[in-house]
């Protein structure tokens, strides 16, 4: 069951989204929650148990952008519920995962809801903000090389071979990413243009070696589309 | 030679360096009386009244005068100017040389001549060695307070005057015209703009000094009969005293100078009591102007002082104005007046443009302001924040119940109506305040579900507000409050005390952790619009007391 948090000062809009976004799941039950105030939201973002944040990032009269990279650093995805849709571009490059602008109808909600599950981004990440040591770190995606799974969160592997560790799942990384990274592996997103070439290994295993020498293990199951990727490139 | 010409020549002379020089008797004899034999060179007067040349006995009646003077014959074209308030006969060497009006023994029987007047004298005459002038007096037609009966004598070469004769009649000439342009410059410039007071003040004192001009040089231009001597005095006091008092004012309105009225008036007094106090003419004038530059060097010297603009160069001028005065002493009318006044006039007048000019670039600055004011009011409104946010309640209002999404799609073109009305004013009614207050609460109502309302008990509709002030404290109250409870009260409260009027806003807090400063984009906009409405005259200020948070705004009533 997905979990939404919808951030609103606006009662009757934050009314409206849940209904909304009751009608585009369908049958699939989602739990809704509701705050005024992202203060009174915080403890429930904390404790990690929310799937989406529904943010209005003019909260209270307040301008809210710079929430963002904290938001978007976290392990949950960000949808921006905002009148200012001149600022989606900039949404978007820090990694929201949608920028739904007011006034918004069921079928724009309803894409959000198809996004949520699964598709990708309209607009790819830029930067991909990370939490290091109680600050915010604005990594750009031209310089990760891949994203490896460690546990309930992932690992930023750069081109310079330094890790940056980033609280969403490799799947939500995945959606904000560009389409030039790869899902190659359970537990590996590889930037395709890194890829120098494809290994067989002992016991047909498969290995995609990188520009740097690294090398990176591809699922039996993903080989294919991988090599048709990387024909087209 | 015209008369009056060579009389003017002979005024001239006066006071000009001529290179010929000018021969006039130290003293005279005077005896009352009348006998045409008084009038022979070698008449005995030994026991006649001694007195000083002007010094002449003060009597009304028939009076005759001696006095002797010597002439080395360097006089190339000699002429004999005699003037004073009296009809009188001039006789040289026993020679009657002419008359001015005609000496009477009565009132009656005398006819006023002309106050100066110049007799040439014929080469027989005027030959070198010791003469001797008698004249008979009568001032039967005096007036009361007027000067001597004799005011000048002398012998004066009227060639050597001649030449200075285009000079002499320009200087008044132009003088005079450039203070009647002035005057009718800044005349035309205060009848299309009422409310430049110091133009009006500066166009009657170039008035006033045109006709103190005119006044003074009547006397060598046209000349009159001595019997208006006194009138024309008077005329010259009464102009004088209209100088310095318009002077004054004219210093104490440019520079806003406080209880500047009260220094006015008080000249205004002091120099009329100096004016009817002093018997001597140019004594009184003299002090008059003393006293009304005194008065000008310390309304411009204070206004240096704390730096208004121009201050310097009106300062300057009536400093020049002043030495020039000092310098020129109590004869300062006969030549230093006008020039001096003119450098007083050309740094008031350029002082006057640097004002205006800084009047203007305010006056565009606050047009600017003004129309920023009104654009970000309805920019506010225009904005997606406020319209997307309401449009998308209104939708969900439409979706969810039409008949309630046709009345907040009502209140939302309400408020944005009454907004478009008001913006470009400077300030409207409380009563349409409140009503686009309501609008606003409306449309607020909609968006949160809640029930918001304003009491404004007692506030009276007619008093004059700028506009989407209590709007805009309502707006940040409403914004900045995530009201949750069915209903929400604000209100508005006004207090009339003492001339101040004072309106008491109070939004009640959501709860203990709402953010409550209102500060920023929608407070600056509140005291713009209260400077621009009533400059320096608002207060605001704001607290947090009871759950409520608490506007002041005072106001002149």
């Amino acid at each position: 069951m997905m979990r939404v948090l919808i951030v609103e000062d606006e009662r009757v809009l934050a009314q409206r989204l849940a209904r909304l976004l009751r009608e585009a799941a369908e049958d699939d039950p989602l739990q809704i929650e509701m705050c005024a105030t992202l203060e009174a939201a915080s403890a429930r973002l904390a404790d990690g148990r929310v799937d989406v944040l529904f943010l209005d990032l003019n909260l209270n009269g307040q301008d809210g952008f710079d929430l963002l990279t904290d938001t978007t650093a976290s392990p949950f995805h960000t949808v921006v519920v905002s009148a200012h849709t001149d600022r989606a571009l900039e949404a978007f490059e820090v990694g929201v995962l949608d920028f739904v602008g007011k006034p918004f109808n069921a079928a724009r909600i309803l894409k959000t809801m198809v996004r949520l599950r699964g598709a990708r981004a309209d607009h790819p990440a830029s930067s991909l903000a990370v939490r290091s040591a109680g600050r915010i770190e604005l990594v750009p995606v031209a310089d990760v090389a891949y994203v490896q799974a460690a546990g309930s969160y992932s690992e930023l592997v750069l081109r310079d071979g330094t890790v940056r560790p980033h609280s969403k799942t490799l799947d939500r990384l995945l959606d904000v990413l560009p389409s030039t990274f790869e899902r190659v592996h359970r537990s590996y997103l590889v930037r395709l243009d890194e890829i120098a070439q494809i290994k067989v290994r002992k016991g047909s295993r498969y290995a995609a070696v990188l520009a740097s020498g690294e090398e990176i293990p591809v699922g039996r199951t993903r080989v294919e589309a991988l090599r048709e990727r990387l024909i087209l490139l | 030679m015209n008369v009056r010409l060579v009389l003017f020549l002979g005024l001239l002379t006066v006071g000009a360096d001529c290179a010929a020089q000018t021969v006039k008797p130290t003293e005279g004899r005077f005896r009352a009386g009348d006998d045409l034999r008084w009038a022979a060179p070698d008449w005995d007067d030994r026991d006649w009244e001694r007195r000083g040349l002007l010094d002449t006995p003060d009597t009304t009646a028939v009076l005759w005068g001696r006095f002797r003077l010597q002439l080395d014959g360097s006089t190339e074209a000699p002429g004999l100017l005699v003037a004073g308030a009296a009809a009188r006969e001039v006789y040289w060497d026993g020679v009657l040389l002419g008359r001015t009006g005609q000496v009477g023994t009565d009132r009656e029987s005398e006819v006023a001549g002309p106050l100066d007047a110049v007799f040439a004298l014929p080469d027989s005459l005027a030959t070198p060695g010791d003469h001797v002038i008698a004249i008979r007096f009568s001032t039967f037609r005096r007036p009361p307070r007027a000067s001597g009966l004799l005011l000048n004598i002398q012998v004066l070469d009227l060639k050597a005057a001649a030449t200075t004769l285009p000079w002499t009649f320009l200087a008044p000439l132009v003088f005079l015209g450039g203070f009647l342009l002035i005057a009718l410059y800044y005349g035309v410039l205060y009848a299309s703009d009422r409310t430049r007071t110091p133009y009006l003040l500066t166009s009657l004192l170039c008035l006033v000094v045109a006709g103190l001009l005119v006044a003074e040089s009547w006397r060598s231009v046209v000349g009159y009969p001595y019997d208006l001597h006194g009138v024309r005095l008077a005329l010259i006091n009464g102009l004088t005293w209209a100088v310095g008092v318009l002077m004054a004012a004219t210093f104490a309105v440019q520079f806003a100078v406080p209880r500047g009225r009260w220094i006015v008036a008080g000249l205004g007094l002091v120099a009329a009591i100096v004016l009817l106090a002093t018997s001597d003419h140019e004594t009184g004038t003299f002090a008059v102007f003393a006293l009304a530059l005194a008065v000008a060097l310390g309304l411009t010297g204070r206004a240096v002082m704390r730096r208004q603009p121009g201050a310097a160069l009106a300062l300057g001028g009536v400093l020049i104005c002043a030495l020039s005065l000092l310098a020129a002493g109590r004869d300062f009318m006969e030549g230093a007046f006008f020039p001096a006044f003119g450098a007083l006039l050309a740094g008031l007048l350029t002082s006057l443009g640097l004002q205006t000019r800084d009047q203007w670039r305010r006056h565009e600055a606050a047009l600017a302001a003004a129309a920023r004011l009104e654009a970000e009011l309805l920019k506010k409104h225009l904005q997606p924040h406020f319209l997307m946010n309401s449009l998308a309640s209104v939708i969900e209002w439409v979706e969810r119940d039409p008949s309630q999404g046709v009345q907040a799609l009502e209140a939302l073109a309400d408020e944005l109506r009454a907004l478009g009305e008001v913006s470009g004013e400077t300030t409207i009614p409380m009563r349409r305040e409140l009503a686009l207050c309501r609008s606003h609460l409306r449309v607020m109502s909609f968006r949160h579900d809640v029930q918001l309302e304003l009491d404004a008990e007692g506030v009276d509709p007619s008093r004059p507000i700028p506009p989407a002030v209590i709007h805009t404290l309502i707006e940040n109250a409403v914004t900045h409050n995530a009201y949750a409870s069915g209903s929400v009260t604000l209100t508005l409260h006004e207090e009339v005390q003492e001339g101040r009027r004072r309106l008491t806003l109070r939004t009640p807090l959501a709860s203990s952790t709402a953010t409550v400063g209102p500060e920023g984009g929608g407070l600056r906009y509140v005291r713009a619009r209260l400077e621009e409405a009533m400059p320096g005259q608002w207060a605001l200020a704001s607290s947090v007391e009871d759950d409520a948070w608490v506007t002041r705004i005072d106001l002149p009533a």
